[in-house]
């Protein structure tokens, strides 16, 4: 459940790196890369439930995303690929 | 082209919990984020901590709930500022909704904010708050079993209240098997023994929180 508030939490982090680093503003995203820590307490269906309801109408929405595994603590936005 | 960003999310969260704990530092208060499952008894000991005191000490309480406000009912009694959050189903308090509590609080002369959660034993583990110190309040009715179960929770606790150790022969569980399997977990926690409902049994934990305003004040 705490899952709405990762989901809330990763979208403003993703916006914020969208319209702040260079390397990505005003590019195509193709896809987005989380990374999953050791622990993470995060539940991926349960996440993918919230953040693509959150994303509806917005920049994000429908921009597929794929999992990495990682061994740092904690649940990550690890990279965004975009149009060369 | 991949650009790597690693940034990790719950940043949100913590960076609003830094500025919690600012405030806190600031007006050196102490502050406590009373974390169980439901049932567990942290009204229960609230209510007689504030008894024995709520005539010392300046303290306020921000108290998390998914829709009621029976708890803050339960301390009304005391007088003192009460803030309720209400969560609308969510399963845990965040920082931010601890900072916009602090906003209708007047910190100046305050000297102790307990933070009731909602009851939950796993989600409330990965939001800080920005408090001092994490008070888990477990109950003995749980059994010896739930501390690994629920280590994330253990691990991250400052204190650990065993409550209701008067009915640990009732229910069969031992004591000190809990004790060892939370010392097990996380070895530098504080742990009481107590029944909530018996004032005389919170003698240890009220002098270790008026210990901590001391130095807190000191400092």
């Amino acid at each position: 459940m705490h899952e709405a508030s990762v989901a809330q939490y990763t979208f403003e982090v993703l916006t914020e790196v969208i319209n702040s680093d260079d390397r990505i503003k005003g590019k195509k995203i193709k896809k987005i890369i989380f990374a999953l820590g050791r622990p993470n307490t995060v539940m991926p269906s349960s996440f993918e439930f919230y953040f693509t309801e959150l994303v509806k109408g917005t920049i994000l929405e429908g921009i597929p995303f794929e999992y990495e595994d990682s061994l740092e603590e904690g649940f990550f936005v690890s990279s965004v690929e975009v149009d060369d | 082209m991949e650009i790597k960003v690693l940034k990790n999310v719950m940043i949100k969260n913590n960076l609003k919990a830094v500025d919690n704990r600012n405030q806190f530092l600031k007006h050196k208060i102490l502050s406590l984020n009373l974390v169980s499952s439901p049932g567990a008894g942290k009204t229960t000991l609230l209510e007689n901590t504030l008894e024995l005191l709520h005539n010392k000490y300046v303290v306020s309480v921000i108290e998390g709930d998914l829709y009621t406000s029976r708890d803050a009912e339960r301390l009304a009694r005391f007088n003192i500022p009460l803030v309720q959050i209400n969560t609308e189903g969510g399963c845990h308090l965040d920082a931010r909704m601890i900072g916009g509590a602090l906003e209708e609080i007047s910190l100046k002369q305050m000297d102790i904010v307990f933070i009731e959660n909602v009851g939950n034993l796993v989600c409330p583990a990965s939001f800080d708050l920005g408090e001092e110190a994490r008070v888990l309040v477990y109950s003995i009715t749980e059994g010896d079993d739930k501390p690994k179960k629920y280590e994330t929770m253990f691990k991250t606790a400052d204190v650990v209240i065993i409550n209701k150790v008067d009915l640990s022969t009732a229910c069969n569980v031992d004591i000190s098997k809990v004790e060892e399997e939370i010392k097990g977990i996380n070895s530098k926690c504080v742990v009481f023994k107590i029944s909530a409902l018996n004032k005389n049994s919170l003698t240890e934990w009220v002098a270790w929180l008026e210990g901590k305003v001391e130095r807190i004040k000191k400092s």
